[in-house]
């Protein structure tokens, strides 16, 4: 489904990203790993066009080349990001949050049943439709930025570290959420720290570190590999 | 006589509103002071001037003037604004100069083009006056009022109710994260600009034809008296301009009614620095650590 | 594409600054007329110099219609001299003119650049108005070059020494004619609208000094006085403040274009009061910006273009013809006649050189547009002056209507 070669971002003189390759299928959950500064927002945040990425990378989405198109145009394309620290508008109401992740469909019947869709997922947000998402707490806050990128269908959801910052249950029910997503036929592509409950939820996983891939596996073979023990998952 | 000075106030507040609205525009979707707002103001008003003498019917050259004097402020942001945004180390004092400087070359050009006298513009709203009382409305007065109201309401209809204008409130709030949802940030900033310009044309025709008068200068003392509002009101704060023009059209006027006509320059400023030093925000702005 | 962008950017760019220069600092205004006339002369009489006189006005800003009338006037006088021969038997006549832009501090400079050039050996026409005015003349005068203002009306102006002349009213012979105005028309309750200027202030003042003093026994009564400040569009609060005193007849002490502007606002109001102009709304401008709303103006000049003394005849008939039809207003003719004087004196001296000049025009005389024109002791030349009202856009003259000052006086008791 969303193939990428030979990635190499830059921010400034800062070679951030250096010649990543992955790739995800229909249908699974994939996770990218690694600690702080590794590079895994970046590497999101080149495949939807919000930076530039170096001559010679190439992105391709279900077979179409999306390297250098902008941000919206690949929304149109069916991927969608909910962001690292939510992004979400402080000042517009939760309903105005989430009809902006509609803002590339014009269908209103289509529009109106992803509401339902995110309200039946998310029923918090129901009941603070025309509250300011400003005045929402963190996990709700987290809650509204799955359900806007959810509001434009995307057939890949990319998520950036959607546990950050919230309490051990929260998380649970987080990562609880993604896992029925992706049940509803969405393939995503999580960005995390927390990388045991990412792994655990998670088909496959990237492993970065300064940059690179530095183990690419499946899930299980991850969880038990020794180093990737020993760095990500506490030793244990 | 105080109640004529009110009425005179909110007439003249009221164009202060819609000047002011221009302003409170692209502050919101930009953060930019658009102190060339005065110019294309008066080059709006121009080009009024020459589609009308051109004949081809007057709501049609008005038509026409209004979307040529959208496309110079499209202009402005295409050719020098949007290639600025781009470069780093380009900050806010950079993008306030080039305006500044945009704001003088319109100004030569209008000189250029126009010459410096003033001319007379036709009153196309003279239907003779009504008095109530000891208070006299003039009728271009009243359609100056309607008119601006008018086109308040559709502003205000354009941002809250239609989905340009959420787009509009969305790059305001979070730039980046508009981008990520889908809204395509070029064009939201472009038709900012492009309504922010039929704004001023028209502030610029309801001015010239209520004082029947065109002038290269004619949007000096306004734009800044309106920015003065704009800012008292809270910059990018829709309803905060439409009410600091009025606060200070009224408070002029009363002025005037107190303490002569000496005064009334200094009024807009007076208020402008009073409200700030008690609500830096202005009076229904928002601090910038809203963003969570 | 975005090179384009900035090509058309940098294009703009350049142009406007090209136009700043060339609207905003100098051109030597020669006529196509008068070049022809320079070369058919200079076969007769083998390469003399040109005689260069010095102009500083307004040619952009809001008093550009002055600057430009004062040029116009120059240009006219020149042209009659030059096709007669010009002066010193056979040197042509040539101005050289800078915009000053009503501004003292570009006045300043342009005075600097007239002084600084020596081909300049006097100036027929000094800034517009009193206060930029009042900025030249020291420097004129410390430079030994004559300088003749045909707009300033402050009483210091001509006081500066004896290079500085004033080929106009001074404001205590105006203020004569001003005070009549509304016993002429039948005032009741007048009143003043007055732009805070130096002009403003000080007529103003002389205005109610004489309503003090002559007050008693006058038909009106000073009613109300408002105040503008210079660049105001909008004089609804001013409007408030006079038909609230219940005014019948408003006198407005300012220039033509705010006048206009006033006229245009206050008709809208009270289609009834009368108006009374100065000097400077004595011009054809008035009507094309105020329209219908200046219909019925009353006001006063030096120059009646209708009059039949013969120089003013030559004067309009040969301005007209130049300015497409264009009428000439006082500052046009008077700007005329300074350009004859300086020749008189010239003539005179025999010399156009400064030093000669500065004596010679002190006992000069010429036949022109004022009648015969010369200079008092303090320099200031006598003027007389006729009442006008506006019908039908055209200025028509209301003859007999002013009186000299000591009748007009003895009129009253």
């Amino acid at each position: 489904m969303l193939n990428v070669t030979n990635l190499n971002t830059f921010y400034g003189n800062i070679h951030a990203i250096k010649d990543i390759n992955l790739e995800v299928k229909q249908g699974e959950i994939v996770t990218i790993v690694g600690s702080n500064g590794a590079g895994k927002t970046t590497t999101l945040m080149s495949i939807c066009g919000v930076l530039r990425k170096a001559r010679g990378s190439k992105i391709e989405f279900l077979g179409e080349d999306i390297t250098d198109l902008s941000p919206c145009e690949i929304v149109k394309r069916g991927i969608s990001v909910s962001p690292e620290g939510r992004e979400i508008f402080p000042g517009l109401s939760v309903s105005d949050n989430l009809k902006l992740g509609a803002f590339t469909r014009t269908n209103a019947a289509e529009i109106s049943d992803s509401y339902e869709r995110v309200y039946a997922l998310f029923p918090r947000l129901k009941e603070r439709e025309k509250q300011n998402a400003g005045t929402l707490s963190g996990g709700e806050q987290q809650m509204l930025a799955i359900g806007r990128a959810i509001m434009s269908k995307p057939k890949l959801l990319l998520l950036d570290e959607p546990s950050m910052g919230l309490a051990p249950n929260l998380v649970k029910m987080i990562f609880k959420l993604i896992k029925e997503i992706n049940g509803q036929g969405v393939t995503i592509m999580l960005v995390e720290q927390n990388a045991s409950m990412a792994l655990k939820i998670a088909n496959r996983g990237y492993i970065l570190e300064t940059g690179r891939v530095k183990f690419c596996d499946s899930a299980e073979v991850l969880r038990t590999n020794n180093e990737v023990k020993k760095a990500y998952l506490g030793g244990k | 006589m105080f109640l004529q000075q009110i009425i005179n106030g909110i007439s003249i507040g009221l164009i202060y509103a819609l000047v002011s609205v221009g302003y409170s525009l692209i502050f919101g979707v930009l953060r930019m002071m658009n102190m060339a707002y005065a110019s294309i103001l008066t080059v709006g008003a121009h080009f009024c001037l020459s589609l009308v003498q051109a004949k081809f019917g007057f709501f049609p050259a008005i038509i026409v003037a209004l979307v040529l004097t959208g496309l110079v402020s499209v202009f402005f942001d295409v050719s020098m604004l949007a290639p600025l945004r781009k470069k780093t180390g380009s900050d806010s004092v950079t993008v306030l100069i080039t305006a500044i400087g945009f704001n003088y070359i319109l100004l030569n050009l209008c000189l250029v083009i126009w010459g410096s006298e003033r001319k007379p513009f036709q009153n196309v709203f003279d239907f003779g006056s009504l008095q109530v009382g000891s208070v006299i409305f003039d009728s271009s007065q009243i359609v100056i009022m309607a008119t601006a109201l008018v086109i308040l309401a559709a502003l205000t209809w354009v941002i809250y109710g239609s989905k340009i204008g959420l787009g509009m409130r969305a790059v305001q709030q979070n730039t980046k994260a508009a981008n990520l949802a889908g809204v395509n940030t070029k064009v939201v900033i472009t038709f900012s600009f492009f309504i922010s310009g039929i704004t001023a044309c028209i502030a610029g025709f309801l001015i010239a034809s209520y004082y029947q008068l065109i002038y290269p200068t004619m949007g000096v003392a306004l734009g800044g008296k309106a920015f003065a509002a704009a800012v008292l009101g809270g910059i990018g704060v829709l309803h905060g301009s439409v009410i600091g023009g009025l606060i200070v059209g009224i408070l002029e006027c009363v002025a005037v009614y107190f303490f002569g006509g000496g005064v009334r320059d200094a009024v807009a400023y007076i208020i402008l620095i009073l409200v700030l030093l008690l609500v830096p925000s202005g009076l229904f702005g928002k601090s910038e650590n809203t963003k969570v | 594409m975005k090179k384009a962008l900035s090509l058309v950017l940098a294009l703009a760019i350049a142009l406007s600054l090209v136009a700043c220069t060339s609207t905003g600092t100098t051109t030597t205004t020669t006529s196509e007329d008068q070049t022809t006339a320079t070369t058919e002369q200079a076969t007769e009489t083998q390469n003399l110099d040109p005689i260069v006189l010095g102009c500083s006005g307004p040619l952009t800003g809001n008093n550009a219609q002055f600057g430009e009338n004062a040029l116009n006037g120059i240009m006219v006088a020149i042209e009659e001299i030059n096709a007669d021969g010009g002066l010193l038997g056979g040197r042509m006549l040539e101005v050289r003119s800078y915009d000053d832009k009503g501004t003292g501090e570009e006045g300043a400079s342009v005075a600097e650049l007239l002084i600084s050039d020596e081909d300049v050996c006097a100036v027929p026409s000094a800034a517009y108005g009193s206060s930029v005015g009042l900025v030249e003349a020291p420097l004129f005068q410390e430079a030994g070059l004559v300088a003749i203002s045909n707009s300033a009306s402050h009483p210091d102006f001509s006081a500066t020494g004896d290079c500085i002349y004033r080929n106009n009213l001074t404001e205590a012979g105006e203020l004569q004619y001003a005070y009549q105005m509304p016993q002429v028309v039948g005032a009741k309750k007048l009143g003043i609208v007055s732009m805070m200027s130096e002009f403003g202030e000080s007529f103003t003042a002389g205005f109610e000094a004489l309503q003090e003093q002559y007050g008693d026994k006058v038909g009106f009564e000073i009613a109300c006085v408002s105040w503008f400040t210079d660049g105001t569009v909008d004089f609804a609060p001013n409007i408030a403040e006079l038909i609230n005193a219940g005014c019948d007849t408003i006198i407005f002490f300012a220039e033509y274009n705010n006048f206009a502007s006033f006229a245009i606002q206050y008709r809208k109001l009270d289609p009834n009061a009368q108006f009374i102009g100065l000097m400077t709304c004595y011009t054809p401008d008035l009507v094309n910006l105020g329209g219908d709303s200046v219909e019925g103006v009353y006001l006063y000049s030096c120059l009646n273009p209708n009059s039949t003394n013969p120089e003013v005849q030559k004067f309009v008939a040969a301005y007209k013809a130049k300015y497409d039809g264009a009428e000439p207003d006082f500052v046009a003719a008077n700007a005329y006649d300074s350009v004859k004087i300086i020749a008189a004196a010239i003539e005179q001296a025999g010399s156009a050189d400064r030093e000669a000049i500065r004596e010679a025009i002190k006992t000069a005389h010429v036949v022109c547009t004022a009648g015969d024109l010369s200079f008092d002791a303090n320099g200031d030349a006598v003027k007389s002056v006729v009442m006008f009202k506006i019908e039908n856009g055209q200025f028509i003259e209301v003859e007999g209507a002013f009186k000299l000052w000591d009748e007009f006086v003895a009129s009253l008791s």
